[in-house]
Parts: C-alpha cells; sequence; structure tokens
C-alpha cells in the first residue's frame, strides 16, 4: 500500500506553531488535555487538547481503494497535538510490520533534511507500531510521532515541542499517547509474519480470509495456486503446525476474481481427492446460506475430512488431515475444529 | 439488498413497553390467490457497521448500529415447511426471519440446503404452511410468449401482501434459465413465476428494465429432492431461542422502511433473550437493537442526554443502555472474530455509556 501518509501529515509536522517562538525559553505549561476526539466510525477514541472534530478527506488509492483520511492539529501551551488517520475501505493485506516499515519510511522520506534522532519498535493494543524522535534542525523543534498499523488502517499521533523544552512534555507525551483507544477489530492478526498467536485455542481470522475458525495450536500463511479447469486460481492455504505430529489442519481459500469454474464444489473436490484418493462419503449442505460440502476422502495412509464451502468470490476448503491409525482419537478436535468454522464476508 | 437504515425521529411513549403486533389490514385488501398465500417475505442479517447521524432534533451526533440486511422473497414448495428462494437472498445470512402473506409474525427458519451451481436455496420454516405452489415433478416444454404471473415481496418493505406481476416467456438461454418479461424489482429475488394453470415455471434470480431471468423448474426439482432428503433424515426443530431469535430480527431491521418497529420490541423480550439466543450473533443483534432502542428513545423526547429524560423513561433508557453494553462485550469475549462484521458494536463500546458523541453548538438542551 502506498501513500499512507497524506499531505496534510506533512504540513502538520512541517509548519512550525507562532507560539514557539513566542515563548522563547519558557518551558510549556503543564496542561492537562481539556478534551478527546472519538470517530466512531472507525473505533477510535483518544485524548486531545480540544473535542474539535477531526478534518475528514477521501481518496483513492493507486489500486481503487477508497481511503479516508482524518486528520487535526493544534496549539497548546506551546505544544503543537496532532494525528493522522488512514482508513481504508478493505483490508491492506500483506504483512502488517512491512506495511509499518513502509510507513516510517515514508515519513522519514517526507521529514527529508530533518534527523532521526530515535526509533524504537512497539507493540500497542495489538497493533504493530513505531515511535519516533525526529528533530527539525532549522526551527528546533523536536517531534515524537507514534505509528501504529491496523488491518485496515494505519495511525499516526505526533506531538511538536521546541527542542529546549522536550523533557517538559513527557508527561504529556504519554497522556496523550496511551490515551488512544484502538478497535480491537482493527488489530493485525500476526498471520501476515508467519505465525498465529499460541493458545490452548484462538479465534483465527486473517484480514486477507473473511473466515473465522478456532484452532488448537499455531498455524502459519502461505500463498496458494492452484489450476482448476485449465485456470489458476490464486488464495491462501493456512496450516495448523501446533498439536500432533500425526495431524494436519488446513483451510485453503481460492478467490475467483476473474472468473469461476463452472461446479466450483466439485472441481475443488476433484482437486482435494487427488488421482489415488477414494471418497468414503459425501453430503451436500449449507452453510450460512452458502452451498457446502462435507467429504471423507481415504487416501494412502491418511483420513481426509473436508468441508467445501462455495461463497460468491470462492471456495473454502476446511481439511483435517489424519493418519488411519489415529482417526478415532482425532474425532473430537476434528469435530470442533468443523463446528467452529465459518464464512464472515461472502465478498473478499 | 436493501440497506436499512434508521429514522431518528421516533414514535412515542409507547416505545419499549409493549409487544404489541400491528393487526394489518383485512376489511378491503385484495383476496390472495393460492400463489401469493404461499409467498414468504425472508429477512435476513449478515452483519453491523457503525454510523454516525446527526439529529435534526436535538442536534446532537450519535453513534448507532446501521444493519447489514437483506430482503427477499420465497415460497413454500411442500406441505412439510420447506420454502425455496434465491440462493443469493440467503448468502451470508447469520440469522433469518420469514414473514407470511398477510402477517407481521416473524417465524424462525434454516437453510437446508443450497445449489452449488444455480442461484436457488431451500430454507425449512416453522410454523403452520399456508398454501403450497405447485411444482410438478415433470419437465415441460415452455411456449415462447406464453402468459406467466408471480407473486413477491418488492420495495414497500411495510407491506404485509405479496405484489403480483405478469409477463409473457422471452426464451430459454443457453444456460437454462428463462429469460422472461416481467417487471421485478429488489426484493422479488426468490419469488415464484407459474403459468395460466397455476403451474411452476421458475425462480426469480435477477432482472431489471422489464426483464426477469429465472431459474427453470428442472433446476429447482433437483434440488428440491435433496433438500426433502435433509428434512426428512433430520427434521429441523424450533426451540424457544430461535423463535425469539426471529422476532428480534425482523424487530431490529424492521418490515418497515420508514418507521421502525421499536414498539414491538419489549424490555422483557431482550431479558428473556439474553441467556436463550441460539447463536452469538444473534445475541449481538439483540446487543445492537438495545443500544439503537435507547437512542430512539432519546430522540423521541428530543433529549441529548439519559439524564434529561422523564424518570419512567429514564430508567427503561438506562437499563437498555446498560443491557446492550453488557451483552456486547460478552459476545467480542466470546466470538472477537464478530468484529469483522459486527464492527458497530465496537464503536458503541467504545463510545461506552456516552450517547451523544459531539453536542452540537447549536444544542439547546
Amino acid at each position: 500500500m502506498k501513500r499512507l501518509v497524506p499531505i496534510a501529515f506533512v504540513l502538520s509536522l512541517s509548519t512550525p506553531a507562532d507560539a514557539y517562538a513566542q515563548r522563547g525559553g519558557r518551558a510549556p505549561a503543564d496542561v492537562p488535555l481539556a478534551g478527546s476526539i472519538l470517530i466512531g466510525a472507525i473505533g477510535v477514541r483518544f485524548g486531545f487538547p480540544t473535542n474539535e472534530p477531526p478534518v475528514q478527506e477521501h481518496e483513492r488509492l493507486e489500486d481503487g481503494t477508497p481511503v479516508d483520511h482524518y486528520t487535526g492539529s493544534i496549539d497548546n501551551h506551546g505544544v503543537r497535538y496532532g494525528y493522522v488517520i488512514n482508513a481504508a475501505s478493505r483490508p491492506l493485506g500483506g504483512n502488517a510490520l512491512e506495511t509499518l516499515t513502509d510507513l516510517v519510511e515514508e515519513t522519514v522520506d517526507i521529514m527529508q533534511g530533518d534527523e532521526i534522532r530515535g526509533s524504537r519498535a512497539i507493540w500497542y493494543q495489538g497493533y504493530p507500531g513505531a515511535d519516533l524522535d525526529i528533530l527539525d534542525d532549522e526551527n528546533d523543534i523536536i517531534f515524537r510521532v507514534r505509528l501504529l498499523v491496523g488491518r485496515q488502517r494505519t495511525y499516526a499521533f505526533h506531538l511538536g515541542v521546541p527542542v529546549a523544552q522536550a523533557r517538559a512534555v513527557n508527561a504529556r507525551q504519554r497522556e496523550f499517547f496511551d490515551s488512544v483507544l484502538l478497535d480491537p477489530a482493527d488489530a493485525p492478526s500476526t498471520a501476515g509474519d508467519g505465525r498465529i498467536t499460541t493458545g490452548a485455542t484462538t479465534w483465527l481470522y486473517p484480514p486477507e480470509g473473511y473466515f473465522a475458525v478456532e484452532v488448537p495450536g499455531v498455524a502459519s500463511r502461505a500463498n496458494l495456486r492452484v489450476a482448476l479447469e485449465d485456470h489458476d486460481y490464486n488464495g491462501y492455504r493456512y496450516t495448523l503446525i501446533g498439536g500432533t505430529p500425526s495431524t494436519r489442519f488446513d483451510v485453503m481459500v481460492l478467490l475467483f476474481t476473474v472468473r469461476s469454474p463452472d461446479d466450483p464444489l466439485a472441481t475443488m473436490q476433484a482437486q482435494i481427492v487427488g488421482p489415488t484418493g477414494h471418497v468414503r462419503s459425501s453430503v451436500d449442505r449449507s452453510r450460512e446460506g452458502y452451498a457446502s460440502r462435507e467429504l471423507v476422502v481415504d487416501a494412502d495412509d491418511a483420513v481426509r475430512t473436508v468441508l467445501l464451502t462455495r461463497t460468491t468470490d470462492g471456495i473454502y476448503a476446511v481439511i483435517h488431515t489424519v493418519a488411519r491409525a489415529d482417526e478415532a482419537a482425532t474425532r473430537a478436535a476434528c469435530a470442533r475444529f468443523f463446528s467452529t468454522f465459518r464464512i464472515l464476508r461472502a465478498d473478499p | 439488498m436493501i440497506r436499512f437504515t434508521i429514522r431518528l425521529v421516533l414514535l412515542g411513549a409507547l416505545l419499549p413497553n409493549l409487544a404489541v403486533a400491528q393487526t394489518p389490514a383485512a376489511a378491503g385488501a385484495a383476496e390472495l390467490r393460492p400463489l401469493d398465500r404461499a409467498t414468504v417475505r425472508i429477512v435476513c442479517v449478515r452483519g453491523a457497521e457503525a454510523d454516525v447521524v446527526d439529529s435534526r432534533l436535538t442536534r446532537a451526533r450519535r453513534v448507532y448500529a446501521a444493519y447489514d440486511a437483506a430482503f427477499g422473497s420465497g415460497f413454500y414448495v411442500d406441505a412439510n415447511g420447506l420454502v425455496a428462494t434465491a440462493r443469493h437472498v440467503v448468502s451470508g445470512a447469520d440469522t433469518i426471519a420469514v414473514l407470511k402473506a398477510g402477517s407481521d409474525e416473524a417465524f424462525a427458519a434454516r437453510v437446508v440446503y443450497v445449489d452449488p451451481v444455480h442461484d436457488i436455496a431451500f430454507l425449512h420454516v416453522d410454523g403452520p404452511v399456508p398454501a403450497v405452489v405447485s411444482v410438478p415433478n415433470v419437465v415441460r416444454r415452455l411456449v415462447v410468449a406464453e402468459p406467466i404471473t408471480g407473486s413477491g415481496f418488492p420495495w414497500d418493505v411495510d407491506e404485509h401482501d405479496p405484489a403480483a406481476f405478469i409477463g409473457i416467456v422471452g426464451r430459454e438461454n443457453e444456460n437454462g434459465s428463462i429469460h422472461a418479461y416481467l417487471p421485478v424489482n429488489p426484493g422479488n429475488s426468490g419469488g415464484a413465476v407459474v403459468d395460466a394453470r397455476g403451474e411452476f415455471v421458475g425462480l426469480v434470480s435477477r432482472g431489471g428494465t422489464g426483464i426477469g431471468v429465472l431459474e427453470p423448474r428442472r433446476f429447482v426439482l433437483a434440488g428440491l429432492a435433496i433438500a426433502r432428503a435433509h428434512v426428512t433424515s433430520a427434521p429441523p426443530t424450533y426451540e424457544e431461542g430461535h423463535r425469539l431469535e426471529a422476532r428480534i430480527v425482523a424487530d431490529a431491521v424492521g418490515t418497515d422502511g420508514d418507521t421502525p418497529v421499536y414498539e414491538r420490541t419489549s424490555l422483557a423480550l431482550i431479558d428473556q433473550a439474553l441467556t436463550g439466543l441460539p447463536t452469538v450473533e444473534a445475541g449481538i443483534l439483540l446487543g445492537l437493537h438495545a443500544w439503537n432502542m435507547h437512542i430512539a428513545l432519546l430522540e423521541d423526547h428530543e433529549v441529548v442526554d439519559v439524564a434529561e429524560l422523564p424518570a419512567a423513561d429514564l430508567a427503561i433508557a438506562t437499563r437498555l443502555r446498560a443491557q446492550a453494553l453488557r451483552i456486547l462485550r460478552r459476545a467480542y469475549d466470546q466470538a472477537p472474530y464478530l468484529s469483522v462484521t459486527y464492527p458497530a458494536g465496537l464503536s458503541i463500546l467504545v463510545q461506552g455509556e456516552n450517547s451523544v458523541v459531539v453536542r452540537s453548538s447549536r444544542a439547546s438542551r
């Protein structure tokens, strides 16, 4: 995703406030944040010197994705407070940490000529982020910036102060940055970096997958390309790498972005069964109003239990593979895996 | 799909106190054909997003839940409660309610089979079967330009009776679907079209500008056999929670585009549903509905804050808000993935106890 930092952010950072010059060597007054900003549409709230609503702008990225920008800044007793929030209409995709790196690099590019004094990676409310200290040599101002990356949104909160007074605003900086309450829904799954939080069971609902399933371990994500009816379809494969060595859980997502096979369930079934597999049972059902098929497939020494679900724009294959000798012992875990699977959105 | 939008100028002090169903006008209404009596309205909820509105009356800016709701039609195909509809009407539905012709009573329903290739789905609906559309087990050849007629619930979501339409067969398309000249509109999807003898011809799949595309009888028959087998092998059963869920769906999205039917949802229903709903999705819908009802109560009294309400309504609004927040917190703890399809609840939780986001400078109260 490009242009995560809009022009408003540049202006907000690079325009020195008159108040700084006027205050000379005096320390900024330690004034609490009297107001707060709530942007209900994207579920974010934070303390701010004023209740003034954000300026909202709208643009489209190069790939056509609509993005809303929420910005605001104010000089308050010699300290400049500001924020820039970019909210895309769909998940940014890719790796959240890479997106954050892009965001930091873009911020640094924008501040060309200024000096990055410090950079620290942080995790805040489940969001990857970075705290930057940027020195504006020309105006003798230090900007402290907190960048956070969500599933669909990027957040930048900043506070600018004359260098000589920087220490005097430490408490105010903490108050400002720590006042931020973010929408937990936008906190990225760590699927993007190949790891999913471990635990007894966790809900896996990666931003690019549009499904949810409760998994008993750690999952990894890989890109997927499958040839069906002489066409290649792209998607993702999520594989549980925890559990017992003989058990394998997979969720495959294939997206029909250009065209769809004539009979997606039958085509995908043939792909999964393969040339040597044998279908032990097949039942057509529905799941959340989508066409679904439950299969049990004998393949070599393993048994595959499969749930295929066809949505408007793709097909989901939930697969539990187990050694034939372990089939009975893993039945409960398998049943739970399937019963918790659900489609979250028809139109990825 | 029709997106429901709350109207913040709401009804009177009756608001959450009653659980009274409207009585449709019987006298003077046009007589329904068997086809019309077999036709049902299908209401589905797939999610809810937060919306922010500036109230015209109170000048307050508020967050409320705007439901991602879909409305369509369907028709009974047998006396065991099977209803055929279009697949796209029920795709992605977390909760479903079915309203029968001439009634605003909501019935619980389950999707029992969805055709993977054609735009056809079958529901099993709770309650009595008023009439059945005849779907003969033989496929006859259609004649181009032969007259056909259908029934469904287009546009006016506050109407209790289905609307009839007529047309002619245009042609049979290469993929087997029927191209017909029919005035179908949003809400007609899933409705039945029959011939001059009243026998089923096709199911409305899509259309526009006077053309309707129908899924033909032979495709419906194939799916119907599978759906019947499912219902026979495992007959759906409905508990009180399912019936509550259907009532909440119907009330939450309203069967009326202009006047939300909050007055039909009683506090007793909310209390009852707190522990009895069958799915977490139904639970979050209840929480959002309770929140919207409390906002509606404020707007009805033209006050900005709960504290400004008269004593009796103050207690009701406070209880609704507390219930809403409690239900929403519990739902997101239990099923965090709900944040993807129901982000509205998160915005409401962020807002917390505040019924108003910003009090405009023009707000005088």
